[in-house]
């Protein structure tokens, strides 16, 4: 197990070592500078500020030392947000952008797997097929399209909640449930499948012969098979859920690091753009391991790290 | 409901079609498309206005006789719009979708005909790819090397290929098992003919269930970065920019959200139902009785 | 009074071609601390048997159409269902043919094992425990506490079925329904798992009803036998009477068939033909478009199970009327 993490993590070296080196040269070969849109600079502040950020020494010299400050968990000062690094920004921003994830991730799962399993106990049923048309509608009407939808529903027409902003639990409620739909719907349908493999097998019947109820044997001998799809789709998921939230943060003005990212990227900011890829693809890599152990913990057949 | 006296080769085919005209969602889903691909085709044969043109006089009008879908705050119509919306995002789709098929095909096929280290190698570096936060990539490719709509199908192709390399390595590694296979090589086939004639015929049917079902997720990514406001560009107009207009004011015009909405969504709905009904029929292993 | 007394029992299945009759009016008794082998080819209708009288038939497709399966006083085939849930796994035990894929994958042999306990005597986690590797060491498993937390995949297929059959048994069932627990096994463990079925019987005094499609498995441990044939009963007797001197055609040509009842060197014998399609109505004998005795009357005439005065039950027309005799006279050709 350790040892596993362990492998996992020193894997993850090269991963984030291209991110890094791929974002930081894509910044700098693009036309335009983080600066460019400032008009009214003088040469000579123009100067003073490449100086200051250290953009007047050669591009690998930056190179060089971004990586160094890599090294130490340094991801540099934002060029867009003066007197703030990026580690701060991401420090403040990304609470908020988690919270909304977890909220999202939990929402779907709940739901998903409600309707999987429901779905699953009477196939070919109205009791599959409402939910599971449910579900590819769920996939089929993008993020963009249900967040204002709800917005205008829930927040114009009915005045239940606010449509922006991130104060109280009520404004997480529309932009949880934007990012969580069509996770919702993806797990239920992966959760219908694999139960659909899982029910009809020797050992459901061997769990009925025991006198095991009805409910125990969906719950515990069919249940941890029958998600083990869902629990694969988390991975891919986490990432899914990640970039989603741009949409998301956007539409509902959610003060969280995909909005960030987004407008880091339009402002050119040299170190927030890589900063926060860097970030992300940790995040990515650490869930996708979380996803892995919780695998080979739902599925003994399976060891770490073969 | 397969008839054994069957012998010639193109039976499977035959059987597949047959089972997916019974089934409904995906015969419902294949026309739904077809209309939807015509219209956007012919859309300047048929678009009751032209594209541009503005009535500024009118500004934003409810659907109604003369808009059918009413106009948007620049008086301009959109079902015009729609329909040329549509041409671009059938083009993104098809597009990318086509760039990832080359490369997820080609890699895939390679990967598992070599085996061994080769194979080993090519599948970790899959592996590491999928870690990769690409949606990231495509966004910081957009914004700084312009919204090229080039750009956009090479990018969005390459965040879709690993799937269907894996996919199609699967396939190879089962059939490369096969005895025809092992008669070719015995008879001296070269390499590229035993890819062609051999290996690509019998994956076509994971192919093209794959291919339905990546292009509503292309068509997906590209709405997506459109939203943004990184995929094509003003005036030209694609769904998923459509939708972002009309989200920004959909509080007075909320038809500007609805139709684009809804057009975005049937072509997704036929294109899934679609390849959910191709992949029941090309995989009898997983048909309905 | 039997233990379990069933009769008239018939199963269906309903699918788009038709209904298939899978079991038809069978009945038979089985008193306590008995044996009762249940023999027959593929598809004869026995599993089907186990599976209605427990409630294990998945409905739909199938359907009990009639019949009656008295257990101390209760039908089970028209009980609630939790009634009957709270009779399997308690007091009637089973054990499936296939101990590879009869075990939950995902769930340690622990926590499988000891589920009837918890379930049905309400015991905790670590009473439950202890008795589930008394009962591991019972079927002759080595370092139990050990083996209750690994998963079936550490298990060789033999251990397996030590497992199910430990689990059958661990609440003391009054009845235990093995269907062909050794089909699936090495040669070698066969003899072992029948063995053990046996002693077990015999320590906790439950009934078993062993069905098998091979006779030479019931010769060894039944009292008592049944011979099923296109889901209905051809013959049954005590295993002396049904298998050294049968009195239907069709047990004959079973026994014909077995390589130990062959003499060296003689061709094996198999029988002609293949079972009938039970979706269709079977008028007189269903052995007899198979059956070398078969004459106007088997085809077209009545066909019903006959106890004879000593116990014997036999379903041919031919012996029931007296003009034919099963004798030496037949059995050229294989020696007992």
């Amino acid at each position: 197990m350790l040892s596993f993490i362990v492998r996992r993590v020193i894997e993850t070296i090269p991963t984030l070592f291209i991110i890094a080196t791929l974002t930081f040269f894509m910044v700098r070969l693009a036309p335009g500078g983080p600066f460019s849109s400032e008009k009214n600079v003088s040469p000579q502040v123009l100067r003073n500020l490449n100086e200051h950020y250290g953009l007047d020494k050669p591009v690998l010299a930056q190179y060089a030392g971004y990586l160094k400050n890599i090294v130490k968990g340094d991801l540099g000062p934002s060029f867009k947000y003066p007197n703030r690094t990026v580690n701060e920004l991401i420090a403040t921003s990304f609470p908020v952008s988690l919270e909304l994830g977890v909220l999202a991730t939990a929402l779907a799962l709940a739901l998903g797997l409600t309707a999987g399993i429901i779905a699953s106990l009477r196939p070919n049923s109205l009791a599959d097929y409402a939910p599971m048309t449910l579900a590819m509608a769920g996939i089929c009407i993008p993020t963009f399209v249900v967040g204002p939808l709800l917005a205008l529903l829930f927040g114009l027409n009915l005045g239940w909640v606010n449509v922006s902003g991130w104060h109280s639990f009520p404004d997480r409620v529309l932009p949880a449930i934007t990012l969580g739909l069509p996770y919702a719907a993806y797990i239920a349908r992966l959760c219908r499948s694999g139960m659909l493999e899982i029910l009809p097998q020797d050992f459901i019947r061997t769990a009925r012969a025991k006198g095991v109820p009805e409910w125990k044997i969906i719950l515990k001998h069919a249940l941890k098979g029958g998600i083990l799809p869902v629990v694969s789709f988390l991975g891919p998921a986490t990432a899914g859920i990640i970039t989603g939230s741009f949409v998301v943060e956007t539409i509902f003005q959610v003060p969280g690091l995909g909005r960030h990212f987004v407008n880091a990227a339009f402002n050119r900011d040299y170190t927030m753009v890589p900063g926060i890829a860097l970030f992300y693809g940790s995040l990515m890599i650490v869930f996708n391991m979380l996803v892995d152990i919780a695998y080979a913990w739902l599925n003994p057949r399976i060891r770490l790290g073969e | 409901m397969m008839k054994p006296d069957r012998k010639n080769g193109t039976s499977l085919y035959r059987d597949a079609v047959y089972r997916l005209t019974k089934n409904r969602a995906a015969v419902v889903g294949f026309f739904c498309l077809i209309v939807l691909l015509v219209l956007s085709a012919l859309a300047p044969l048929i678009a009751p206005y032209s594209f541009s043109a503005q009535d500024l006089a009118l500004g934003a009008s409810p659907p109604g006789p003369r808009h059918w879908l009413g106009t948007d705050i620049l008086g301009r119509d959109l079902l015009t719009r729609v329909l040329y919306g549509g041409q671009i995002s059938f083009l993104v789709g098809f597009s990318a979708t086509a760039v990832s098929l080359v490369i997820g095909v080609l890699y895939g096929t390679v990967s598992g005909y070599c085996g061994g280290k080769t194979d080993a190698a090519m599948m970790r570096f899959i592996d590491i790819m999928y870690a990769f936060p690409f949606t990231i990539f495509v966004i910081i490719l957009m914004v700084f090397f312009g919204r090229n709509i080039v750009l956009l199908f090479c990018a969005i192709g390459a965040v879709e290929w690993l799937t269907m390399a894996r996919i199609i390595r699967g396939q190879v590694l089962t059939l490369k098992k096969q005895e025809y296979i092992e008669a070719a090589v015995a008879m001296g086939l070269s390499l590229h003919k035993i890819v062609l004639r051999h290996l690509i015929p019998n994956v076509l049917g994971p192919i093209i269930v794959y291919t339905t079902l990546t292009i509503p997720q292309v068509m997906l990514l590209e709405a997506f970065l459109s939203f943004l406001g990184l995929g094509v560009q003003p005036p030209m107009s694609s769904w998923g920019l459509l939708v972002k207009e009309g989200a920004d004011s959909m509080e007075q015009y909320w038809w500007l959200l609805i139709f684009p909405g809804l057009a975005l969504s049937i072509t997704l709905f036929s294109l899934n139902f679609l390849g959910d009904g191709l992949r029941d029929a090309l995989d009898p292993r997983t048909a309905k009785d | 009074m039997p233990l379990l007394s069933v009769t008239n029992l018939s199963t269906s299945f309903h699918s788009r071609r038709g209904t298939v009759r899978v079991v038809n009016s069978v009945g038979f008794n089985i008193d306590k601390g008995e044996t009762l082998g249940i023999a027959g080819e593929s598809g004869s209708g026995k599993s089907v048997l186990c599976y209605s009288l427990t409630g294990l038939v998945p409905q739909p497709p199938g359907t009990i159409e009639s019949g009656e399966a008295l257990f101390d006083g209760c039908d089970l085939l028209k009980c609630t269902t939790e009634k009957l849930r709270s009779i399997r796994g308690n007091r009637i035990g089973m054990i499936f043919q296939d101990p590879m894929t009869s075990l939950n994958p995902y769930l340690s042999i622990g926590s499988q094992l000891v589920e009837p306990l918890t379930i049905h005597r309400g015991l905790s986690k670590k009473e439950a425990s202890a008795r589930g590797i008394d009962a591991l060491t019972e079927v002759g498993i080595q370092d139990a506490p050990r083996r209750m937390r690994q998963f079936p995949h550490e298990f060789s297929g033999g251990m397996r079925q030590r497992v199910m059959i430990a689990m059958a048994l661990i609440n003391n069932p009054d009845l235990v329904i093995a269907d062909e627990p050794t089909t699936a096994l090495d040669v070698t463990v066969q003899a072992q798992i029948l063995d053990l079925i046996g002693a077990l019987q015999h320590k906790h005094n439950s009934a078993v009803i062993l069905v098998t499609h091979d006779l030479g498995v019931i010769a060894g441990i039944c009292k008592r036998v049944m011979i099923m044939y296109a889901g209905r009963v051809l013959e049954s007797g005590s295993a002396g009477q049904v298998l050294s001197r049968p009195r239907h055609p069709y047990t004959f040509a079973l026994q014909k068939s077995m390589p130990a009842f062959t003499k060296r060197g003689n061709e094996l014998y198999t029988i002609p033909g293949a079972p009938p399609d039970l979706s269709r109505e079977i008028i007189g004998c269903p052995f007899a478009p198979r059956c070398e005795f078969k004459i106007d009357k088997c085809v077209n005439g009545p066909c019903q199970l006959l106890v004879h005065k000593d116990g014997h039950a036999t379903a041919c027309v031919r012996i029931n009327d007296g003009d034919l005799l099963l004798d030496t006279k037949y059995r050229a050709g294989f020696t007992e």
